[in-house]
């Protein structure tokens, strides 16, 4: 407990680095998520198939691969990247494949007349996503994403790997210097609190996703049930696309 | 009576990916204040034939002329003027559940620069008076009964002014009791002078409302002639059996 306490300052110092990787990469996820996932419904089809590239490698490739790739392999096309750096790139790619797919989910549970009845009604395409389809996505994809959040925190672990100095580094130096200083491993209780900050982060997280939805369920709950009824016509007339 | 059609198609084909050939040579003329019932079995090409004319679908080949103007193979913004010109009302409504009843209606008049918020929201009045919702005017969509969406749609298509209106079976996803209400609201539309085409089973309507009623089968016009002409005395055999078969269904 008294190493915990006097290894605050170094362990704080981690928690700052973990909290800016976090904090970085959740940003630029959210924002190249919504890219890609509107290019997968875009009209041009090259942007479809360049959305749905992207999606496939970064999801299929397990994230901690996609991390020493990047730090061990941008030196040879000639790019240096530092720990943190080539942290943030391997989990803003990763992230934003599985943020791109939860939107194009989304956007796939959209009736397609909602897309027709605004192009019908005259407006442009811009006009028809960013007033008409995006609004109708943010509620329902909000727990899958925040769960994608909550995992992208817990992977900023990973930066370990390549020697960042954030939180869970910062405890192994602890950890590694108390036990070549005292020849007692302190491993158990130092890991013991890095576990439970990670718990407490992602447990806050998960809490304030859970008030999130509650709050606005309740300020549409007035018009909730009768909100099937359209989508239960259009499961009674199948044919009707046709 | 203008001499050009407001709605004019010339040999309209439309194939589908798949070798599927939904229309075949379609010449369809529609004067300003005409109302046209488009009747015809499931899959004949009801619904493409409508939704070529605003460009919802892609004609294969032939021309669509919306006031004497060639529509197709000029590019997104001439669809984009005829879409303005020509209203649309589908079998689903698809009103935007995020938005109330009054921005349903005035967004797309609003983003078009048709009118400003004020003067979209007046007219927006109006018109929900005009089919007795005025009420609604700031209930959340999905609060509606299938009737009352599918009146909030034809407002919100009318709130743009349009010279024209499409209907693709406004009322066959509505519950009995209501398919009434919408009718009326139709109704009075043809009234007030209103270039219609309407897709729809509904032969009472189509009898007492229509000037014209076009017979279509496998994706050609196989007849046309006035409601009474048609209901009475039905040239063809296609359109003889399709007759028998919808009041032996409806009785
Ligand atoms: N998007 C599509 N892709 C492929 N084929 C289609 C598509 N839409 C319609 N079709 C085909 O085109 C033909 C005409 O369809 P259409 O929807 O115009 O018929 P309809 O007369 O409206 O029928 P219904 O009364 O069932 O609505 C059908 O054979 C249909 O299967
Ligand atoms: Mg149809």
């Amino acid at each position: 407990m008294d190493l915990i306490i006097e290894s605050l300052p170094l362990l704080g110092k981690g928690l700052v680095v973990t909290f800016q990787l976090a904090l970085s990469a959740l940003f630029l996820t959210t924002i190249v998520s919504f890219a890609v996932g509107i290019a997968a419904v875009s009209r041009f089809r090259a942007l479809r198939i360049l959305s749905v590239i992207y999606v496939e490698v970064f999801r299929d490739i397990p994230l901690v691969v996609n991390l020493l790739f990047v730090y061990f392999g941008a030196p040879l096309v000639g790019l240096s990247l530092d720990p943190f750096a080539a942290a943030l790139v391997s989990f803003t790619s990763w992230g934003s494949a599985n943020g791109a797919e939860i939107i194009r989910g989304g956007f796939k549970s959209i009736p397609k007349h909602q897309r027709e009845s605004a192009v019908a009604l005259g407006m442009r395409p811009a006009e028809t996503m960013a007033l008409v389809l995006l609004p109708q996505i943010l509620l329902p994809i909000l727990p899958a994403f925040t769960g994608l959040f909550s995992i992208l925190i817990q992977s900023t672990a990973l930066a370990t790997m390549v020697g960042a100095t954030e939180f869970l580094r910062t405890a192994q130096i602890i950890v590694e210097r108390t036990t070549m200083m005292t020849g007692m491993s302190p491993a158990f209780a130092v890991y013991g609190f890095v576990l439970c900050v990670y718990f407490v982060i992602c447990f806050s997280l998960n809490l304030l996703t859970a008030w999130l939805e509650r709050r606005i369920a309740r300020s549409r709950s007035a018009h909730r049930p009768a909100a099937e009824a359209p989508a239960k016509a259009a499961e009674i007339k199948p044919a009707e696309a046709t | 009576m203008s001499p050009v059609p407001l709605i004019e198609t010339a040999a309209l084909c439309k194939e589908f990916r798949g070798g599927i050939r939904a229309l075949s040579n379609v010449d369809l003329k529609v004067r300003q204040g005409e109302v046209v019932v488009i009747l015809g079995p499931s899959g004949s090409g009801k619904s493409t034939l409508i939704r070529c004319v605003n460009g919802l679908e892609e004609i294969t080949s032939g021309a669509v002329m919306v006031g004497g103007r060639r529509v197709d193979g000029a590019g997104p913004g001439r669809w984009r003027q005829t879409r303005l010109e020509i209203g649309m009302v589908f079998q689903n409504y698809a009103l935007f559940p995020h938005l109330d009843v009054m921005r349903n209606i005035t967004l797309a008049p609003c983003r078009a620069g048709l009118m400003t918020r004020a003067e979209a929201e007046e007219e927006a009045l109006r018109l929900l008076g005009i089919v007795g919702l005025t009420e609604k005017a700031r209930a959340p969509v999905a609060s509606l009964s299938g009737g009352q969406q599918q009146r909030v749609a034809i407002c919100r298509a009318l709130a743009m002014k349009p010279k024209g209106m499409l209907f693709d079976e406004p009322t066959s996803a509505l519950d009995p009791e209501m398919v009434g209400e919408v009718l009326a609201t139709m109704r009075r539309l043809a009234d007030d002078g209103m270039t219609m085409i309407c897709v729809t089973h509904e032969m009472g309507f189509a009898r007492e409302v229509a000037d014209r009623v076009i017979f279509m089968d496998r994706g050609e016009i196989v007849e046309e002639g006035t409601p009474a002409e048609f209901f009475s005395a039905p040239r063809t055999e296609r359109a003889r059996q399709f007759l028998d078969l919808i009041m032996r269904h409806d009785a």
